[in-house]
């Protein structure tokens, strides 16, 4: 293929090179993140990061490690610049939603420089599509950080018991309230909509729960609407850790594993609690 | 005037109801031609709605068990009927499981009307029939030349649209990013689409294909034809898929059409998709006019010297872009312009 030995023949010159054999593990990845349209790229040598930050408030990124590439090199220490989150989905899908079994397209992934677009190269039984998608300024997004040390409480759950709770959740309701507490209830969802009020608790002795570290009891409220698109995230997922730290932030940690069943990515959303309801 | 056509193999009415499926995509209204041997299904659509035209001929002894019909008069032995193609539809999906199903042009007070007889299967001994008036336009004599087979302009290469799927799912991607798409054919048998939108430039090749065998058709000596099209209406088109075509040619009008024509055992479907015209500017030729004009607007000078694409990211704070026939006007919030001439796509 003309393109293909023409692109082997320059990868020296490009800052960013990577290529995967499956794009829908990089698109699966993004999908779970994908509820506002720019996101924030930043590729380091250990790997791709997009986030996604919504109102200040949530900001959810997915972690593909390098190794999940078949091949990764960055000529520089890091790379980043913003992108429309639909157009990267919507070309890494070109070939249609694939599905577990059948053709899956390969995708090759160039940048020139910080200023130049980002290249996609995919090709599926023959079929090459290029896209060049360009990137704005990375600008000054807030980075959301949560260091381990400023954690208080960590609980690690099977995602499947949270589906399901998740399901019957009242999303009338404007808040999620998440306690946690030492002694019973240990953690529980609640929410306060039209319909009533629901409580969800988890015994820390369930088998659903594979660890349960609480040193302060905490009751903190979340929007729902900034909570809602982390969701996606959940329903790919095998386990998650959720944490808080003093003030009430939270951080949802979702574990995906790959197709093959090789590779585990991170996907975490971190949400401010609501000051207001707080306050009152 | 007559008309009595009689279904009774499920596979006929699901084959009909997938063809005016795919049609009722296209247009909201169509034209029914009925003669002793064929059914046409014809859009002549004019300028006014970006052209476009669509002819559909089903012969009738595949598809009616029993057909009686008997035009206006001896000498035109036609029928030409309007029809919105949605209330069409619904009549003929409630046939989709139906045992038998009789069309029949009828008359009631002062209408005319398509009327859909349908027998439901049963388990019981009981026949359940339902039936659909579907009100129709007879179209008179003197207006039969507006619905002629449409001329197809001679066009310069033709080649067999790869695999169906792949390419639906590609368009349905190009679909939400952009309107517009250019089909290129050239004559070692390659397609390429590629859509040139504001925040990204995508190309899909499609290598190899088949190309009819009397290459003789494509009449002049270019090597590579080019037509930029609606990406919706080539959407349209391809939900034909259902019927599973035989073979689907594609044939290039050099910025004048595309012209795709279906063959199937029962039913060929030929749609013209007009070429739209779209000026390409050369966006280096922006970037060095607001270039001269630069404080107050953000041009990076390491863009310009790299050619044209890689500037338009994160080109300007422009808030006026004003484009006619000549040529556009940049302004941005202080009042600065730049202003740049079109120029055609060179070829």
């Amino acid at each position: 293929m003309e393109q293909s030995s023409q692109t082997t023949r320059n990868r020296d010159n490009y800052l960013f090179f990577a290529a995967v054999d499956n794009a829908r593990n990089i698109s699966q990845m993004l999908k779970t993140v994908n509820f506002k349209e720019m996101a924030l790229v930043v590729i380091t040598p250990n790997g791709f990061k997009v986030s996604v930050t919504d109102s200040k408030c949530i900001q959810a990124a997915a972690f593909i490690q390098a190794d999940l590439f078949s091949e990764f090199h960055l000529k520089e220490e890091s790379l980043s610049f913003q992108i429309n989150l639909n157009v990267l989905l919507d070309c890494l899908t070109i070939f249609g939603p694939s599905t577990t079994s059948g053709p899956h397209p390969t995708l090759n992934m160039f940048c020139e420089s910080p200023a130049s677009p980002l290249i996609l190269m995919l090709v599926e039984g023959g079929v090459v599509t290029d896209c060049r998608i360009n990137t704005l300024d990375p600008g000054d997004n807030p980075d959301f950080e949560f260091p381990p040390e400023s954690v208080v409480n960590k609980v690690i759950m099977k995602s499947e018991a949270l589906k399901d709770a998740w399901n019957d959740l009242d999303f009338t309701s404007e808040s999620l309230e998440i306690s946690i507490s030492p002694d019973k209830p240990f953690l529980r969802l609640s929410t306060h909509g039209l319909a009533g009020t629901i409580k969800i608790d988890f015994s820390k002795d369930a088998d659903i729960m594979e660890c349960f570290n609480c040193s302060v009891s905490q009751v903190n409220r979340y929007k729902v609407s900034l909570l809602k698109p982390s969701y996606r995230a959940l329903t790919q997922s095998d386990k998650f850790s959720l944490r808080t730290d003093a003030n009430g932030f939270l951080s949802l940690q979702y574990l995906i594993t790959s197709d093959d069943k090789n590779h585990a990515c991170f996907v975490e959303y971190i949400c401010t609690p609501d000051e207001d309801l707080f306050a009152s | 005037m007559k008309f009595r056509g009689k279904m009774i193999e499920l596979h006929s009415i699901q084959n009909l109801v997938k063809v005016i499926t795919t049609i009722s995509k296209m247009t909201k209204e169509v034209c029914i031609r009925i003669t002793p041997n064929h059914i046409y299904f014809i859009l002549n659509d004019q300028s006014i709605r970006g052209g476009g035209a669509l002819w559909c001929e089903i012969d009738q002894g595949h598809f009616f068990n029993e057909y009686n019909m008997e035009g206006v008069s001896d000498e035109h032995n036609e029928i030409y009927l309007n029809v919105a193609t949605e209330n069409f539809l619904r009549a003929l999906r409630s046939a989709q499981n139906s045992k038998c199903l009789k069309i029949k042009l009828t008359k009631k007070y002062t209408t005319a009307y398509l009327t859909h007889e349908v027998e439901l299967p049963t388990t019981a001994t009981h026949v359940r029939n339902v039936t659909h008036d579907v009100p129709v336009q007879v179209i008179p004599r003197r207006l039969w030349d507006d619905y002629q087979e449409p001329q197809m302009p001679p066009y310069d290469i033709s080649v067999y649209l790869p695999n169906l799927r792949i390419l639906r799912n590609v368009l349905e991607r190009m679909k939400n990013i952009f309107t517009f798409l250019e089909v290129k054919v050239n004559r070692n048998q390659d397609m390429s689409l590629s859509l040139d939108a504001p925040t990204v430039l995508i190309s899909t090749h499609f290598k190899d294909l088949s190309q009819p065998t009397d290459t003789a058709r494509g009449l002049s000596n270019i090597s590579e034809a080019r037509v930029r099209i609606d990406i919706r209406k080539f959407l349209h088109f391809l939900t034909s898929q259902s019927v599973n075509p035989m073979r689907v040619i594609c044939n290039v009008a050099h910025k004048k059409c595309l012209h795709l024509f279906l063959m199937h055992e029962d039913i060929a479907l030929q749609y013209i998709l007009p070429h739209i015209a779209g000026f390409n500017v050369s966006i280096k030729r922006i970037l060095k006019n607001l270039n001269l004009i630069r404080n107050g607007i953000k041009v990076r000078e390491t863009n310009l010297s790299k050619g044209p694409t890689p500037g338009i990211r994160r080109s300007c704070i422009c808030t006026h872009v004003r484009v006619s026939s000549k040529g556009f006007h940049v302004r941005n919030g202080l009042k600065l312009e730049a202003k740049s001439d079109f120029h055609q796509n060179s070829d």
